[in-house]
């Protein structure tokens, strides 16, 4: 009797920018079990990720710089990528800010006059997210026909805060600090019908990740972010638990 | 003295004050009671003309409330389009003294407002404002959440401002019969409820009725807020229709002349209320309808300009010039802007003109 052959793997793409870096040790260090897929990286870090574009119906790099951190980045000589190119796409961070939205959103809706309806928020989660380069880039590939996944960029890192430079997204918004799962839910909703109709699957932040409010646990926090003041990135772990939400989403 | 008159200024006199000066060259038609400067917290409701004169105190650098900001990301086209920005509270337009009592009512959890929701095709719809969101609300809850948000900004609004300006609109307004609640717009011609005879009732209120319901609604506001001061005006646009058996012309001579004998009653009777005449600068015959569009019914941009301008001159000619304050530019939440923006629901009855 013939051995039944293993089914195909799925070529998977993550496209990101500097939080790739938590996916790929979290994948190095078995911390996910990515068997079944044929993984591979995408995109740049910091700056250089700003300097990627929607050009000719591929996501391409629109300078030298950008060009040599996406072949750093990527190891396999692709230059650019296209709908076409994998069975899945995965955008990772990718510059959706959770930072840049929970917080104000948050405080608004906490405050006596804040509350809004179901279709104010539609609207002005819609224009959070087309705001947001790679996420409009995520509904191109998705019009395209690709499948395609965005988990946005996590929380702040509760403990390595320094409120006056994260003044701005945090601190201006004391009322945000005491929402709970109930309060965030909506949001989450939000973003994922956003997403949804333009065929995008949406993987928010897991719950159990957050605390007080807007911030993800301190025991997130990848090694020296405290010496850093690096309120941004977050640990394998986390990116580990992120992956397997993702996972769970696309299986 | 030889009579009375010889003493009197110049402006006391149709001659020189009118036929001479021309109705481009007109000033001095309003002697304001107090100063209104760009330090004061403004507050505005009322008729659909009250956005123009909310815009314009913006423009100038003066200190708006917008009481009811729109939610952060939130366009400003759809700002607009969900009525954020428009007035200090997201109320739509308080076309009535009776509607603006029923908001304070709510605001201030004083007297009883009954209670109605309307419901239609799975969509609620608020009857105190139907219009406020394009396609209702999504649940009865939701509806109830966002009134709440309202009420609070109204209550936040009046503690807080110097200045409430109330554009009055109306008399014409419809009511439920059995209940007594006040309608922003007559049921049927608005999504959210059919028009029932039997319940929806007309009611075009007399001048007693409006002075004292305005007189409930002044002493509401200042006992919450005692400092409040509070500047009527009358807005000049034309009825669009009317319930009553006149003929829509003669129905907005007696309705508006009723609201302004009521403002200038009521600046005489309060020393906080004032009027501003911008009626009469859009109305007068001395104008000779030059401010009026085509359809003789909206307000063009240049009555608007010459309404305004006339209000910081006669602000100026009194307290003397004021500086726009920069921190007053800085207002939160979007505001709507552009002239074909105006929001006045009761263009919704001339859908329903034969």
């Amino acid at each position: 009797m013939p051995s039944q052959s293993k089914p195909p793997k799925k070529t998977l793409c993550i496209i990101g920018d500097s939080h790739l870096g938590s996916v790929k040790r979290a994948l190095d260090a078995g911390l996910v079990d990515m068997a079944g897929f044929d993984t591979e990286f995408w995109g740049a870090q910091g700056p250089a990720f700003r300097q990627l574009n929607l050009i000719d119906g591929a996501y391409r790099a629109q300078t030298p710089q950008a060009a040599e951190a996406v072949l750093q980045i990527n190891g396999r000589g692709r230059a650019h990528v296209a709908p076409g190119d994998f069975d899945i796409f995965l955008f990772y961070g990718a510059r959706l800010r959770m930072a840049e939205f929970m917080p104000p959103m948050l405080h608004h809706m906490a405050r006596p006059n804040g509350a809004i309806s179901r279709a104010v928020l539609a609207a002005a989660t819609e224009r959070f997210v087309r705001g947001t380069r790679a996420a409009r880039v995520a509904m191109h590939f998705a019009e395209a026909g690709a499948r395609v996944y965005f988990a946005p960029t996590p929380l702040f890192t509760d403990g390595v805060i320094d409120f006056e430079k994260a003044r701005w997204a945090v601190r201006d918004f004391p009322l945000a600090w005491a929402a709970d799962v109930p309060q965030r839910a909506p949001l989450w909703q939000a973003l994922s019908d956003i997403f949804a109709a333009a065929g995008v699957g949406f993987v928010p932040q897991p719950e159990d990740t957050i605390c007080r409010g807007v911030f993800t646990k301190a025991d997130y926090a990848p090694e020296g972010a405290l010496d850093a003041r690096d309120v941004v990135h977050k640990s394998p772990e986390f990116a580990a638990l992120m992956m397997r939400a993702c996972l769970a989403a696309l299986n | 003295m030889a009579n009375p008159y010889q003493s009197l200024h110049d402006t006391a006199f149709w001659r020189p004050a009118v036929a001479e000066k021309g109705p481009l060259g007109l000033s001095g038609l309003w002697t304001p009671k107090f100063r209104i400067g760009p330090q004061d917290k403004i507050i505005t409701a009322g008729s659909c003309f009250a956005q123009h004169i909310s815009r314009a105190l913006r423009a100038r650098g003066y200190n708006w409330l917008n009481a009811e900001p729109a939610p952060p990301f939130l366009p400003k086209a759809a700002a607009q389009q969900f009525n954020y920005g428009i007035f200090s509270f997201r109320t739509g337009n308080i076309y009535t003294p009776a509607m603006l009592l029923q908001w304070l009512r709510l605001a201030f959890e004083t007297g009883d407002v009954p209670d109605e929701i309307w419901q239609q095709d799975g969509r609620f719809f608020d009857p105190l404002r139907p219009v406020i969101e394009p396609d209702g609300f999504a649940t009865e809850a939701e509806l109830r959440a966002a009134r709440q948000a309202t009420q609070a900004a109204i209550a936040q609004g009046v503690k807080t401002a110097n200045l409430l300006v109330f554009t009055l609109g109306l008399t014409e307004g419809w009511e439920n019969a059995q209940t007594g609640l006040h309608y922003a717009l007559c049921p049927g011609t608005v999504p959210g409820a059919a028009f029932d005879p039997d319940l929806h009732r007309f009611n075009n209120a007399d001048f007693a009725s409006l002075a004292r319901i305005m007189g409930q609604a002044l002493r509401l506001l200042r006992a919450q807020n005692p400092r409040l001061r509070v500047l009527l005006t009358v807005s000049p646009v034309p009825l669009t229709a009317t319930a009553t058996p006149q003929h829509v012309l003669t129905a907005t001579s007696h309705s508006k002349s009723v609201l302004r004998a009521l403002a200038g009653e009521l600046a005489l009777k309060y020393r906080y209320v004032d009027y501003f005449p911008s009626y009469e600068i859009i109305t007068h015959p001395v104008f000779r309808g030059m401010f009026f569009a085509p359809n003789m019914r909206s307000v063009e941009q240049a009555g608007v300009d010459t309404v305004m301008g006339h209000f910081f001159a006669d602000q100026a000619r009194v307290f003397g010039v004021s500086a726009p304050s920069p921190k007053a530019k800085e207002l939160p939440g979007a505001t709507a802007d552009g002239e074909d923006d105006l929001r006045c629901e009761e263009e919704m009855l001339g859908a329903f003109a034969k």
